[in-house]
């Protein structure tokens, strides 16, 4: 650290960079294979020129490689760059190596994150240019926590290009030889900007830094300036983790999943439901994965919260329909990523906040200094005190709350390995009057190695276990019993890039998804006398995909990515397969025989071509034109037949009976951006199609049932909208307004028409509410005080609602319901605001701390929660979630 | 699973604030009147009620006359083609005479005829079993309620249960219950039971009422056992507040009807539903389709009609229960009536028959009546 000082007051003193002598006139030839220092050593004594540098970074590492007339310091810098360090000249003769993270360009040049754009910095050398275009490379990554920036955005202004950098930080672009502007940007960090001269293939690094750490402007953005206008494929939405934290949050708890509804495109049935559905998608549509294992449930507490700990989110990205390209599926609506972060690799650090009802706590650090690293953190729920204090029978003999612990492991073996490994455990529980006690959870582990065959050629392998599970216990009465129910989830994925022709980013992979489903197990408990014992046998699938895609830049204005997936799911033994009597309905009472299968048996193969489509013709900087087509089938299917999914909601794989789901999207989409690239607007438009979508009869018993197929139907479903978006990236003032028109509809046709759902007319899905509006607003009050606004509009959601009621006795009424989903529940607004205020900003702190207060629901709007009848079926509208003000305090160290 | 209704409570208290409203959807036009049979016949001889009535929209039926069918053609037939006719009584009833009775081996459909459409339900069959037994007890109990000021108070009450005994296979039972008890107008003429007995159009001090219970559905589905074959258990029926109505004699009636699984299923079903509020975490209501049909629709969707008819086994029994039984001892307050127009003040009861309705008392007691 002193040396760091050091060095920075030296530059500090010159106040630029100068460079006397051009790096070319030091070229390196010769094959080398020696150890770092001895290399360092020799050419200062052969050029004559001095290298600054800790021993302790050099020591052990080596040098190798052959090289014809290439420049010292980019020699050097393709063998530090593994290492985390780089070299830079700081005088005619003088060279400076330091850590990448440890460079902090915003000091060399005061207060900016910005390199001279005065002069430019030279990349390569005009000895070593090949044709007109070049390769440049190199890490983008955070400069205070020093991890990798993921999904960052890597622009070349003058040729209009842009890159994504990986999950390590690590990008690379094709640009054309010359001399030109680029511009390093990821939401929440403040812009890297640097002129760079471009002579060959060469490397860039650089150190973005968040807006907090630098006291800077607050800036909420979703994407960098020329993301928008640039990117090949539309409908990708990312949320950087500190933009999700200064939302106005409900209970003081930033809330991950969310966040979401305040992008286009995404809604939810409603207050406190758990999941959300996305264009037309419902919740089981969508793949949710957390650091690329799958999660069956994203919800804590029936859905207030999300099983993501933010303290430990990095980052998370919606790829919405056409947005999901060949290397995912699995899914028909929406594949949603969620990062962890590493643990920082130098310093211990903490994060925790005291809500109301939960308090959390995390750690970060080194286990092997600059090799490897640990971050940690649980939550827990205090939820219970608060059940007590209401007078209300039910309630004061109730508990419920959560519980989650994560972990992640990094280590970097090499200089070409790096290995992760994450966990994850949560539970939730919840008993209402010493009655049933319902307890659910996910456990996970994954573990991915990232390999460099080349700096063209990049793997990445990843293994991933999991668990989700659902328990119920009734100890009470004659019916005494306990439900078991579990998803057993096995994956393993291996994944290429490759980059080696011009023009071309090569991706290539396969998938094999392990699903061991048990659906239940009813057992009597020893008090009970009448309990049916009910054993649902599990049920195993395998799901395959092989993929290939391309992303092909033919022009500064035309790109095109088009890939191909093939995919297949294999429902094998050991197992039963019920077989019904022909000609009539389908119940546990037409079954006629069984048909059994042995161990790794086929039971049913289903496989298809999913190809992947999209194309961008940019007509200039600012404004562009994409079109999309992609096709999804999903194997695994969630049966519900609630408005808001359940803890308790099965998942049931396709089957001799359950054919995969197929959908076909078609979007396309203007992008405009304004006021250079600080405005920016989009208006997308998309079609779904989709084949043999699972519905339900009426009536349906979906738990521990031996016959669900009898119970279930296959129909169709088609969904079109159009998501409209204007936002404003930078200034004192930032935000957006998103409007979204959709609507979704099913049909569910049996050959008995009294199974058919509404007489086999279409009607619109739990989720189809037409309009949605959001307007985010965020302005920087002062350095440390920021106000934040959001506000909500959405059509009320279908109901199916009663009536008319009939009499049967002489007293009791009934409800007659209407067809499914054939009213709706009022419209839904409100506005919620949040004032952060950070206290500890100042760099000497040791601990710094934040508190939120927000208010959620300011007017106090009485949105219904639900409409529900009474037993003579009047109905009642029930709002729960009114004026709630929290408060919630965050402290870092 | 009953439980899952739980979860919008749960959110009740996160929630920290709630709020109810009554709420009124504006009805679509094309919401038509369904028709409506409901009935049994039993093999218990006796008058047998078939109700026949239709829809009412909601909106309506707060303070307005049900829909109930008071001029349909209404019998039961039998798949030898006897016809046991049925004549309406009052609000839409249509009564068998006083013997009707299922026979073994026979089966029954009903059919009701009005403007022109018939309804008919499908053959259902009497099952072989004959002899069922009913054996329902009731001890004292207590019950935890909110009153009015949010406080917790205990309720003390008559507990009802019935017992069940282990069979070697499936069984499925509904329980249909009526109360019967004796109230004193203390104000009334100065009347002994015998001597009230025969006055028409006067006061009475002393009314046999047969009450109207909130007709929860009692339904039970016995799991066979073959290791608990022939135990006994009991499941609860109902809990009765202890009031007035125990002053002096309070009877309990339970019809205790065994039927098909199909017939359980449907009646499951409607309970399904009466318990649905509509709530996020609660299952999608539909439509529960029994075995009624109008067989002059043209097609099957428009011929679904609503309601059951079933032919079941069935055994009564009753529960006399004194003030002595369940340790009451003293007089009750005297019994008030609320006047009718302003000022609303309670007055004393004078006249029992003003006591609840004026169509469910008798000056004498059923012929089943004992006396302790």
């Amino acid at each position: 650290m002193i040396f760091r000082v050091i060095i920075f007051t030296v530059l500090l003193g010159t106040g630029s960079l100068s460079f006397g002598q051009t790096s070319d006139q030091r070229l390196i030839t010769g094959t080398y294979d020696t150890s770092l220092a001895s290399f360092i050593e020799a050419q200062q004594a052969n050029f004559k020129i001095k290298v600054f540098y800790k021993e302790e970074w050099v020591e052990g590492k080596q040098f190798s490689g052959t090289f014809t007339d290439k420049p010292f310091v980019d020699v050097l810098n393709e063998s530090l760059t593994p290492y985390k360090l780089k070299i830079f000249q700081y005088d005619a003769d003088i060279f400076v190596i330091v850590p990448q993270l440890g460079f902090k360009p915003k000091i060399l040049i005061d207060k900016s994150t910005s390199y001279s754009l005065n002069k430019a910095i030279t990349i390569g050398n005009t000895s070593a240019t090949l044709g007109n275009t070049a390769t440049l490379s190199g890490f983008v990554i955070d400069g205070k926590t020093e991890e990798p920036i993921v999904g960052g955005i890597v622009y070349a202004l003058n040729a209009s290009e842009g890159v994504t950098t990986d999950e390590n930080g690590f990008y690379k672009i094709e640009i054309p030889i010359g001399e030109q502007q680029f511009r390093f940007s990821y939401v929440g960090y403040t812009n890297g900007v640097a002129l760079l001269d471009v002579q060959s293939s060469g490397t860039f690094n650089i150190d973005l830094y968040d807006d907090i750490t630098e006291l800077s402007e607050v800036t909420i953005t979703a994407e960098s300036p020329d993301e928008n206008i640039q990117s090949v494929v539309m409908g990708v939405e990312k949320l950087d983790i500190n933009t999700v934290k200064k939302l106005p949050v409900l209970l003081g708890e930033a809330d991950v999943v969310k966040s979401l509804m305040l992008l286009p495109g995404v809604t939810s049935v409603g207050e406190g439901a758990s999941g959300f559905n996305v264009r037309g998608g419902s919740v089981g549509e969508n793949l949710i994965l957390q650091d690329g294992a799958e999660i069956f449930n994203s919800s804590h507490l029936f859905g207030l919260f999300s099983v993501f700990n933010p303290d430990l989110v990095d980052g998370l990205t919606l790829y919405k329909g056409g947005g999901i390209q060949a290397d995912m599926g699995g899914r028909l609506s929406s594949v949603l990523e969620v990062d962890l972060k590493d643990g920082n690799k130098e310093e211990y650090h903490g994060r925790g906040g005291l809500g109301s009802l939960m308090a959390r706590f995390s750690m970060e650090g080194p286990i092997v200094k600059g090799k490897s690293s640990f971050a940690f953190g649980g939550r827990t729920s205090y939820s219970d005190w608060l059940i007590r204090q209401y007078n209300d029978i039910d309630l004061q003999r109730s508990k419920a709350g959560f519980s989650d612990v994560n972990l992640k492991l990094t280590h970097e073996f090499s200089e070409k390995d790096n290995l992760s490994m994450s966990g994850y455990l949560s539970r939730d529980y919840f008993q209402l009057a010493n009655d049933t006690l319902f307890t659910y959870g996910t456990k996970l582990g994954n573990i991915e190695w990232s390999h460099y065959f080349s700096n063209r050629f990049f793997s990445s392998t990843r293994a991933s276990v999991g668990q989700y599970y659902s328990n119920v216990r009734d100890e009470n009465g004659n019916n005494q019993f306990e439900m078991k129910s579990k998803i057993n989830y096995l994956s393993l994925g291996q994944d290429f890039t490759h980059t080696a022709f011009l023009g071309h980013e090569i991706k290539f992979g396969a998938k094999v998804n392990r699903y061991e489903i048990h659906q239940g197990n009813l057992v009597p408990l020893s008090g009970s006398v009448n309990t049916e014992e009910i054993n649902i046998p599990k049920e195993i699938g395998f799901e395959w995909a092989f993929y290939a895609a391309d992303t092909w830049r033919i022009s500064t204005k035309l790109s095109i990515d088009a890939g191909l997936r093939y995919s297949m799911f294999n429902n094998v033994g050991p197992g039963e397969v019920f077989q019904y009597e022909v000609g009539v309905p389908m119940t546990e009472g037409s079954v006629n025989g069984v048909l059994n299968f042995d161990e790794g048996e086929t039971i049913k193969w289903y496989g298809g071509f999913e190809p992947r489509a999209s194309m961008r013709y940019a007509f200039n900087e600012k404004n562009s034109i994409k079109i999309g087509y992609n096709r999804l089938r999903q194997y695994m299917h969630l049966v519900s037949n609630t408005a808001a999914i359940t803890p308790v909601d099965i998942w049931q794989m396709s089957n001799t009976y359950i054919r995969p789901a197929v959908s076909d999207q078609y979007s396309i989409g203007y992008f405009r951006n304004f006021n250079n690239n600080n405005i920016e607007a989009s208006v997308e438009l998309y079609y779904k199609d989709t084949e043999d979508i699972l519905d339900y009869k009426g009536g349906a018993n979906l738990l521990v049932n031996n016959t669900l197929e009898a119970d279930l139907l296959q129909g169709q479903g088609r969904a079109h909208g159009v998501e409209l978006s204007l936002k404003k990236k930078t200034g004192k003032f930032t935000g957006w307004i998103s409007y979204t028109y959709s609507r979704t509809e099913l049909q569910a046709i049996s050959p008995f028409p009294l199974e058919s759902v509404n007489n086999g007319n279409w009607y619109p899905a739990n989720f189809d509410k037409p309009h949605n509006l959001s307007i985010v607003y965020s302005h920087k009050l002062t350095k440390r005080i920021t106000f934040n606004a959001n506000f909500l509009y959405s059509t009320g959601r279908p109901i199916t609602a009663p009536t008319s009621v009939y009499r049967i006795g002489p007293f009791r009424r009934f409800p007659n319901y209407s067809e499914r989903n054939q009213y709706r529940i009022p419209d839904y607004h409100r506005l919620d605001v949040s004032l952060t205020i950070d206290q500890g900003f100042a760099k000497f702190k040791k601990v710094k701390s934040e508190w939120n207060i927000s208010i959620y629901n300011v007017y106090a709007r009485k949105n219904a929660y639900s409409i529900f009848f009474t037993r003579s079926a009047r109905a009642y509208k029930l709002a729960i979630l009114g004026f709630i003000p929290s408060i919630s305090y965050n402290f870092i160290f | 699973m009953k439980y899952i209704h739980y979860l919008g409570p749960v959110l009740l208290f996160l929630g920290l604030t709630t709020c109810v409203d009554p709420y009124d959807f504006d009805l679509q036009d094309s919401e038509q009147r369904n028709f409506v049979v409901e009935g049994y016949l039993s093999n218990v001889p006796g008058k047998h009620e078939i109700r026949v009535s239709r829809t009412t929209f909601i909106g309506e039926f707060n303070g307005v006359v049900a829909d109930y069918i008071t001029s349909a053609k209404v019998s039961i037939i039998d798949d030898q083609g006897l016809v046991i006719p049925l004549e309406h009584s009052q609000f839409g009833v249509y009564e068998t005479g006083p013997e009707a009775v299922a026979l073994p081996g026979r089966s029954y459909k009903v059919r009701a005829e009005f403007s022109g459409r018939v309804y008919e339900s499908s053959f259902e069959a009497l099952s072989e079993e004959l002899t069922i037994t009913n054996d329902i007890e009731f001890r004292t109990g207590k019950r935890e309620e909110l009153n009015e000021f949010n406080n917790i108070r205990v309720v003390n009450g008559v507990e009802i249960v019935a017992n069940v005994q282990k069979a070697a296979e499936n069984k499925f039972y509904r329980w249909k219950v009526d109360h019967y008890y004796i109230y004193e107008s203390d104000l009334g003429p100065n009347l002994t039971f015998e001597e009230q007995e025969g006055l028409v159009g006067e006061a009475l001090r002393f009314c046999f009422i047969k009450d109207y219970p909130f007709e929860d559905l009692h339904i039970h589905r016995d799991i066979a056992s073959e290791q608990a074959l022939g135990q006994n258990y009991q499941i609860d029926i109902e809990f009765i507040p202890i009031d007035k109505k125990f002053e002096y004699q309070f009877v309990v009636e339970s019809t205790l009807l065994a039927m098909p699984e199909e017939d359980f299923n449907f009646w499951n079903n409607i309970e399904k539903l009466a318990e649905n509020t509509g709530g996020l975490f609660d299952a999608a209501p539909f439509s529960v389709v029994g075995n009624i049909r109008d067989i002059t629709a043209d097609t099957e969707e428009e011929a679904v009609g609503l309601g059951y008819f079933g032919v079941y086994n069935a055994a009564i029994d009753r529960e006399f229960i004194d003030p002595m039984d369940i340790g009451i001892s003293g007089d009750f307050p005297d019994c008030t009536i609320p006047s009718p127009a302003p000022p609303r003040e309670n007055h004393p009861c004078e006249d029992c028959r003003f006591f609840q309705s004026q169509i469910n008392f008798e000056n004498n007691p059923p012929f089943w009546w004992q006396y302790r």
